[in-house]
């Protein structure tokens, strides 16, 4: 072998087998880009349960000739396409988060109160307005539609819309979704300081009635039965979720209801985050619509928080007995982020006026309200 | 004065925040405009039927395909093909409410001039679908062809259009015993689109406020079911009537607790006196005879004890 055929079997190997001559600007940015997620995750404790494999997906999948995000010559998915086609695109995994919520989920303070439910339906108002303006920015339908649902602040419902109706989305609307609901003390107390007085943030409610453990354990299927009777296209998510809360309430599978709580979730996180993380490839990901998913993101949870104080008003001008407008915001389903907020702006102006339970069932309506939105989406397109 | 200042930085923070959202907003939205995307370009695939040709696709806005029938009467109607809208883009028209694609229809005529009568029909029409052509001699080249909406039943409506073999409905503008008819169902995109919205929203408050009447309803049955079930059965019902003056009357007697409690109290005592002269202090000294009786009486009293005590004398407990 000639010192010349030495030369350029190096430099086959090196073009070919190497990822460094391959190595693009983009993907040296997007790997910036994960850093900067595991810096939110790691150092600000964001939503460090989805921005560290989110973030980590996005790392991994940004290097060269790296067999992660393809299909090898025979067909067969690589590791993380493995991870994506069968947990996202079968949409598994967004229903076994849910179940797994449903399991760690008391929907006590919502069965005491059921007029919060419609402090959970009005919070959807920047679903509806972010989906008028992304058509009006020039997106499709179905891309306006799972964008739109990132306002409801329920991150297993907008990747299960977005991998049904604009999978291309994925990775933009999933980190929009996690970022801004780490963001909910950030967004949320302005809007609700400039929406109500001092003297509605003091409004004291009336403690919740006790809630019987027969009362807790019919609600899912009492819940099930009128939701999906109403909406079939929410089954998948709705009955996920009632069937997680059924196993926690009916006490007799403590062990089924403890792992869907603790084991399954953490499993089906790992893998969703990888995944949603390996979407975001700097080809894809590097354009204008994800700057602009992230601003109307922003817009959609401004007009949600807004939409659930406004409702809460709203009812007060009929109601005797009044509800203090600071748990409108809880609205949002960032559960129970949202509802901490509202206890936290509560004792704010009043130190004796503990709102934590009040706001837990707007708050939870929320997420029946965001899964009922993305029903309503998903029977739209059939 | 300063919490004045604070408000005012406030307001000025929120227009600057609102005036950068709506300037990123508008700069990308033009920007979007501009790119020319078009995912969700209708692809048609066509077979024969035996009435005409079917076009099977995936509708913009949709997840599931849906059928076009294309029938002629007085013709032969050759496969349809597409046509892809840029080449037919003009001024005001916009390919968002063309949801199904434009399709190429061929008709052959019994004879040059005559005219042919096409029939579409689909369960994606509906009774405001309008069925528009393009000629690109007509002035202007996009128009409504003017035809003719049936409801065949609920869900399936037909359009049917008369073109004359030359006419302006006849794209290649000449009589030659074919008539080319470029051209597709046209719905209101903002109309589908704000309609939608509104219908959709109001839908959660709907969904939502049959369950809030159904957890009304039920939490009331609950609440009535455990009153019901927490009310005082009949055996258990105090023989002397309860007056506001009168202490409440036992249920059932003592708890046994209480009452191996006050056992071991009256036992201790009794035995106490009893074994009082059996059992007198030793005095300093006493013989061995005199501390054996004095061990012996103690161990009788410690059987006692712990007999009344409920425990056995290898230490278990009673059930």
């Amino acid at each position: 072998m000639s010192w010349d055929q030495i030369l350029e079997l190096i430099i086959s190997i090196l073009t070919t087998q190497t990822g460094m001559p391959n190595l693009v600007f983009k993907q040296v940015v997007m790997m910036g880009i994960a850093f900067f997620f595991l810096y939110l995750a790691v150092a600000k404790n964001y939503e460090p349960l989805l921005l560290v494999p989110i973030g980590f997906g996005i790392f991994l999948v940004n290097f060269p000739l790296a067999p992660l995000m393809g299909y090898t010559e025979s067909g067969h998915p690589e590791l993380i396409r493995a991870f994506y086609k069968y947990g996202v695109e079968w949409e598994v995994i967004p229903c076994v988060i849910f179940l797994g919520l449903g399991a760690m989920t008391d929907f006590g303070p919502l069965i005491a109160n059921p007029k919060t439910l419609i402090i959970g339906a009005g919070a959807q108002l920047g679903v509806f307005i972010t989906y008028l303006g992304t058509l009006l920015a020039g997106f499709t339908l179905k891309e306006a539609a799972s964008v739109g649902i990132i306002g409801g602040a329920d991150g297993p419902t907008t990747i299960y819309l977005t991998a049904k109706l604009a999978p291309h989305l994925l990775g933009a609307n999933a980190l929009a979704a996690y970022s801004y609901m780490a963001m909910v003390p950030l967004i949320q107390p302005p809007i609700m300081r400039l929406l109500t007085t001092p003297e509605q943030r003091r409004i004291k409610m009336r403690q919740l009635r006790p809630v019987s453990a027969r009362e807790k354990l019919f609600f899912p299927l009492v819940a099930s039965v009128l939701i999906i009777l109403l909406i079939p296209a929410v089954a998948p998510l709705m009955g996920m979720f009632m069937f997680g809360n059924f196993m926690r309430e009916c006490g007799v599978v403590r062990r089924l209801s403890d792992t869907a709580q603790n084991a399954l979730m953490n499993i089906v996180t790992i893998f969703l985050g990888l995944s949603v993380g390996a979407t975001m490839q700097a080809e894809a990901f590097l354009s204008l619509k994800p700057l602009l998913i992230f601003t109307f993101g922003l817009l959609d949870f401004v007009v949600c928080t807004i939409g659930g104080i406004l409702t809460a008003h709203i009812m007060n001008r009929f109601l005797s007995e009044k509800i203090n407008p600071l748990i409108g915001s809880a609205g949002v389903s960032a559960v129970p982020m949202a509802a901490r907020v509202s206890q936290s702006e509560g004792l704010k102006a009043d130190p004796n006026n503990w709102l934590m339970m009040h706001a837990m069932g707007p708050n939870l309506a929320g997420v029946i309200g965001s899964a009922a939105a993305a029903g309503m989406f998903i029977a739209m397109f059939q | 004065m300063l919490l004045r200042w604070n408000r005012i930085h406030a307001a000025v923070r929120s227009l600057l925040w609102a005036a950068a959202i709506t300037v990123a907003l508008a700069g990308g939205a033009a920007a979007m405009r501009g790119s020319g995307q078009d995912l969700e370009k209708p692809a048609p695939e066509f077979s024969a039927e035996a009435d005409g040709w079917v076009a099977k696709l995936i509708p913009r806005g949709r997840s599931t395909s849906v059928r076009i029938f294309f029938s002629v009467e007085e013709g032969t109607l050759a496969e349809p093909a597409t046509r892809d809208f840029n080449d037919t883009s003009r001024e005001g028209v916009d390919s968002k409410n063309f949801k199904s694609g434009l399709f190429m229809l061929k008709v052959d005529c019994p004879e040059p001039g005559g005219r042919v009568q096409l029939r579409m029909r689909s369960d994606f029409f509906t009774s405001g679908t309008r069925w528009y052509v393009f000629n690109p001699a007509a002035s202007p080249p996009w128009k409504d062809a003017g035809a003719d909406s049936q409801a065949l039943d609920p869900t399936m409506h037909a359009l049917s259009l008369t073109v004359v073999d030359g006419g302006p409905l006849d794209s290649d503008g000449r009589a030659d015993g074919r008539v080319t008819v470029i051209g597709g169902p046209r719905d209101s995109f903002w109309g589908y689109a704000i309609g939608t919205l509104f219908i959709r929203f109001f839908g959660i408050f709907i969904v939502l406020g049959i369950l809030m009447f159904g957890m009304f309803a039920s939490g009331w049955l609950f609440r009535r079911v455990e009153t019901w079930r927490a009310r005082p059965r009949v055996s258990e019902k105090p023989t002397v009537p309860a007056s506001k003056e009168a202490p409440p009357a036992p249920a059932a007697g003592p708890a046994p607790e209480l009452a191996a409690a006050v056992a071991l109290a009256l036992h201790l005592s009794l035995h106490a006196r009893s074994t009082a002269s059996l059992a007198p202090s030793s005095p300093p000294g006493a013989s061995a005879w005199a501390n054996a009786g004095r061990l012996g009486i103690m161990a009788a009293r410690d059987q006692l004890y712990r007999r009344s005590l409920g425990i056995l004398a290898n230490g278990d407990r009673h059930r």
